[in-house]
């Protein structure tokens, strides 16, 4: 009994001794402290969806071609050079000599040709249990990858100017095969590759843990240690951020931000990113297969008001199915003004006042809409006030649910948006409202030819400067026939404490850690 | 007896964690496609085709109920969607910081509760009774996630604010699960002494109910018990106060405290889901609430499985300790 109460009191007396002088040790051993609000799903970029373990891997694995600082331009990585083809079929990549990955053995074309093979292959024996790559449709259009010599050769189905930048996305990053072959279908927890950082240790929903590759291509990262925790609240994150335990959050509400930029020892980062919120109109339904009707309903909506109700403040008015940080995007299109005795009266020279209709809004926050409820009351409460008799619907998002009735057309306006996935016009352009993306991602069910034909000639043509001709025509063609109301651009935001340095946010909310030291 | 008792309560446990079983799976194939779920919303029709083949979700519900349960009868949980672990391994480490979180709590709880509840008894209508019931009655009202971040900025840099061990501090505890367990075993006190600390606050904010609960019915028990005959003879054969109010009312007014005390537990065990999101506690709550926002069919069915199971082993074990304290119970 007495030594058990010896115990008790010495780990008691260790606990008190414990909390006692502790200061942020980070700063002297070069770690920084990235806090996210949930776990990742796996360390396997082929593997994954999820924002969590994109951060993640982008930290690990290098890829062909990488994005430019601050831009969706793609610029050498583990490739030095490219060439296509007169008929943009073949492409044929120099692979950067000498690049080893973190378990030593050799990063060549081989090796490179292995992992695409691994992606496209559904039967290939080297996913171990792997399953479908989530991302996998963004190269079907490869038909093959083969090693010659120390360059890497990949032959297209069909042309495809947005290839480049889908090898520059995460799930074409570059795995050790012998690693792969090794942990088999765990390697997801054990991943090799040639990036920045190697990888250290994961507890489980805790933290992964990351070290610096001193000998990457690239130059050593100037941190020397990395670590991903978790905290799921958002309050609680920001929180600890100020209290030091951090040094960079994501996830900060739009409410937060007067509170961040108070704080002395914090910094709030505000970049514009590459999404839209939209109101799409189902166009295949009476009243809003015609085009008068849409243009009125837009200028019904104030989307400053939006902004200030919904956002915080935070975002930028949207004109364009494409936001202004992707290379193509149409700034001469001036946006209707806001007229709601205007709209009124236009709705009932149309016939359609008294309409009612099923106006759609999710129930979740998304990327680009933090407060989805209020977005919906503004638009509801415009419309009314514009004669129309809208009824708020919001579905479950989980499971597909919402986006499941969207696709079935039983909305006749929906609060919806888009994240890129490549930073390329095709991704918005060709993916939101071809008709052949009718009931996929077309959630207004937007038919027209001519716009059919423009976005694509745009993805067979390789010249940038005629894609981008290609893509403002296509804007103006929505524009006028208005499918869809752009609502807002959101920014990408983080807080970050004030003595760190170096960490910029990719327009593409890309997380890249290799230049981030603390400040002394 | 006891084994006749255990024999019966486990065999009464297997029809409710069947249906269990059954209602959760029905639930959790309510909410949505799965194949979604996996892929996400920007999933190409072929892409979802090829999912719903691979996992087996094209085939009729009562078939892959089935071949879930049969997976379940060999110990097999199924593996997760998202991460591709067995969802029992990501529960063998999720359980045992539930366990600790829930035991530390359940251990303040009970010491606190039982300790005002006595204090308040013997001055019944005192100052002090006032106190006691005003703070019981605050515990039981404030809510977790509101106090949790109140002890997070009332002890921000004397006390940490989340997790199991700091974060640039490495262990692994690979033999009970358990990091205070473990750090012992493996003669780390450092390591142990660090753990206490970062579960001193989850585990205060979690205790606050079950302690305002025990308070109350503490109290009320005694007071019931204070004022019986025995008692009065005791105190009449001059027996020491201490001694009549912890030797003689306590034992008989336990009896409901155990029990009370047997369900907060099994309730803690279940996962305490508010708690463990702000302290950021890797544990089944915060587990459950992951499987399902993501969807995860197979974690959702696992978890719930799971604190299904640990609720009625908890209580089987409350079942028993009344045999020891009140023997009569046993022959009931």
């Amino acid at each position: 009994m007495k030594r058990m109460r010896t115990a008790v009191l010495g780990l008691l007396a260790a606990v008190c001794a414990a909390g006692c002088g502790k200061s942020d040790p980070s700063v002297e051993t070069g770690t920084i402290v990235y806090g996210r609000g949930a776990d990742s799903k796996s360390l396997d970029p082929q593997a994954i969806e999820d924002g969590e373990s994109v951060n993640v891997v982008s930290q690990i694995f290098d890829t062909l071609v990488a994005f430019e600082a601050g831009t969706t331009r793609v610029e050498p990585a583990l490739a030095t050079s490219w060439t296509a083809s007169a008929d943009g079929l073949s492409w044929e990549f120099a692979i950067r000599p000498g690049v080893q990955f973190h378990d030593g053995t050799a990063c060549d074309a081989a090796a490179i040709a292995w992992n695409f093979r691994r992606l496209l292959d559904s039967k290939s024996p080297d996913r171990h249990g792997m399953g479908e790559p989530p991302y996998g449709f963004l190269y079907e259009g490869i038909e093959g990858c083969e090693a010659r010599g120390a360059a890497v050769v990949f032959t297209l189905k069909a042309p495809n100017a947005a290839f480049l930048a889908n090898l520059a996305m995460f799930p074409a990053s570059i795995s050790s095969p012998a690693a792969v072959g090794q942990w088999k279908s765990d390697y997801g927890r054990h991943p090799v590759g040639t990036g920045p950082f190697r990888f250290g240790s994961w507890a489980p929903n805790q933290k992964i843990v990351l070290e610096a590759n001193a000998g990457h291509w690239g130059g050593a990262p100037k941190a020397a240690k990395v670590i991903f925790a978790v905290i799921p609240e958002n309050s609680v994150r920001l929180q600890r951020l100020k209290a030091g335990e951090l040094h960079i959050i994501d996830g900060v509400s739009p409410s937060e931000f007067d509170g961040v930029r108070a704080e002395a020892s914090l910094r709030l980062l505000l970049e514009p990113g590459m999404n839209f919120s939209y109101l799409a109109f189902n166009t295949e339904r009476e009243p809003w297969n015609r085009p008068e009707v849409r243009r009125a309903v837009a200028s019904a909506l104030d989307k400053k008001e939006i902004i200030a109700l919904a956002y915080s403040g935070a975002g930028t008015p949207a004109v364009n199915p494409l936001p202004p940080t992707i290379w193509g995007w149409n700034g001469s299109i001036q946006d209707r003004p806001y007229d709601p005795a205007g709209a009124k009266k236009a709705l009932a020279d149309l016939g359609v006042a008294g309409k009612e209709l099923d106006l759609y809004v999710m129930p979740n926050p998304r990327g680009y809409v933090p407060n989805p409820a209020n977005v919906g009351a503004v638009v509801k409460q415009r419309l009314e006030a514009a004669g129309l008799k809208p009824r708020l619907l919001s579905p479950p998002w989980e499971g597909g649910l919402y986006v499941g009735e969207l696709k079935e057309g039983k909305h006749d306006i929906a609060l919806i948006g888009w994240i890129t996935d490549n930073g390329d016009p095709d991704n918005f352009l060709f993916t939101l409202f071809h008709s052949s993306a009718i009931p996929d991602q077309n959630h207004a069910r937007y038919r027209s030819a001519e716009f059919d034909d423009l976005v694509s000639r745009a993805q067979r043509e390789t010249a940038p400067e005629k894609r981008a001709e290609l893509y403002r025509r296509a804007q103006e063609r929505i524009f006028e026939d208005a499918p869809i109301l752009p609502l807002v651009y959101m920014p990408n935001v983080a807080a970050v404490r004030a003595n760190v340095e170096g960490y910029v946010l990719h327009p593409m909310g890309l997380v890249r850690l290799k230049g981030v030291s603390l400040k002394k | 007896m006891t084994g006749t008792l255990i024999a019966r309560r486990v065999l009464m446990a297997v029809p409710t964690l069947f249906g269990v079983t059954l209602l959760v799976f029905a639930m959790a194939h309510a909410g949505g496609d799965p194949a979604v779920a996996i892929a996400g919303e920007k999933a190409p029709r072929a892409t979802l085709e090829r999912i719903r083949e691979e996992y087996g979700f094209n085939r009729p519900v009562l078939v892959q109920y089935g071949s879930w349960l049969g997976g379940v009868a060999r110990g097999d949980l199924g593996r997760s969607y998202k991460t591709r672990v067995p969802v029992a391994e990501e529960l063998r480490q999720a359980v045992p910081a539930t366990v600790e979180l829930a035991t530390a709590a359940l251990l303040i709880a009970a010491i606190c509760g039982i300790g005002l509840g006595i204090l308040a008894s013997l001055r019944p209508g005192s100052l002090l009774d006032l106190a006691v019931m005003t703070v019981s009655l605050v515990g039981v009202s404030v809510p977790v996630f509101f106090l949790g971040m109140v002890l997070l900025v009332a002890f921000q840099g004397r006390l940490p604010g989340g997790g199991m061990l700091p974060l640039d501090v490495e262990f692994e505890p690979s033999r009970t699960g358990m990091v205070l367990i473990d750090a012992l075993l493996a003669g780390k006190p450092g390591i142990a002494a660090e753990h206490l600390r970062h579960l001193l606050l989850p585990a205060c904010a979690l205790a606050t109910i079950p302690m305002a609960v025990i308070a109350r019915l503490t109290r009320a028990s005694m007071l019931e018990t204070l004022t019986s005959d025995y008692i009065r003879t005791a105190r009449a054969k001059g027996l020491p106060s201490r001694t009549v109010v912890l030797k003689h009312a306590l034992r008989n007014a336990l009896v409901p405290i155990v029990t009370t005390l047997g369900l907060q537990y099994g309730t803690l065990l279940g996962g305490a889901v508010l708690t463990e999101s702000v302290f950021a506690w890797p544990g089944v709550g915060q587990y459950l609430v992951r499987a399902i926002s993501e969807q995860n069919f197979v974690g959702i069915q696992g978890a719930i499985l799971v604190i299904a199971a640990t609720f009625v082993a908890v209580n089987l074990a409350v079942d028993l300790l009344y045999t020891r304290i009140d023997p009569r119970i046993a022959h009931a």
